[in-house]
């Protein structure tokens, strides 16, 4: 069956809002989430479909 | 309707009751190991991007961090495709 290649993190592009871009493993909840603050993204927007009919 | 679905939407017997009642149940959340970790994802606030650029200095080097992972380590790791949904099987066994 064909399946499209789905990272387990995104690298080069992402191709939905939400998509994981980075991972975090801390002692804590709290320290994971706060480190996961301090990641900076720099990104290129491309055109989105955000439209059913566009799709 | 087919005996299978008769079947499968009888009412069974509930046994997690009482424990949850008193709240006393036992969540994915609760349980405590030895050095237990935690993570948490960073993720995309865009539709469709290009990624330029990756900056894990800062949370690197954040108090009790273990280790911040991105794509690179992810194929360091071999780790392959993160299929959302197994393969479809017809009613006749696989294709």
């Amino acid at each position: 069956m064909n399946m499209p290649f789905r990272p387990a993190l995104a690298g080069d592009k992402v191709m939905h809002g939400g998509e994981p871009v980075a991972m975090v493993v801390a002692e804590t909840c709290g320290a994971a989430q706060d480190a996961a603050d301090l990641v900076v993204v720099e990104y290129e927007e491309l055109p989105a479909v955000v439209e059913l009919a566009d799709a | 309707m087919t005996a299978t679905h008769t079947a499968r939407t009888r009412n069974q017997p509930r046994v997690e009751d009482d424990a949850l009642v008193r709240g006393a149940g036992s969540f994915m959340d609760d349980p405590k190991l030895p050095n237990q970790a935690y993570a948490a994802f960073v993720r995309s606030p865009h539709a469709h991007a290009r990624i330029v650029k990756v900056d894990t200095d800062a949370a690197r080097k954040a108090k009790h961090v273990l280790a911040v992972l991105t794509a690179e380590d992810m194929k360091a790791a071999g780790v392959q495709s993160v299929a959302r949904h197994p393969p479809v099987v017809g009613r006749g066994g696989a294709r």
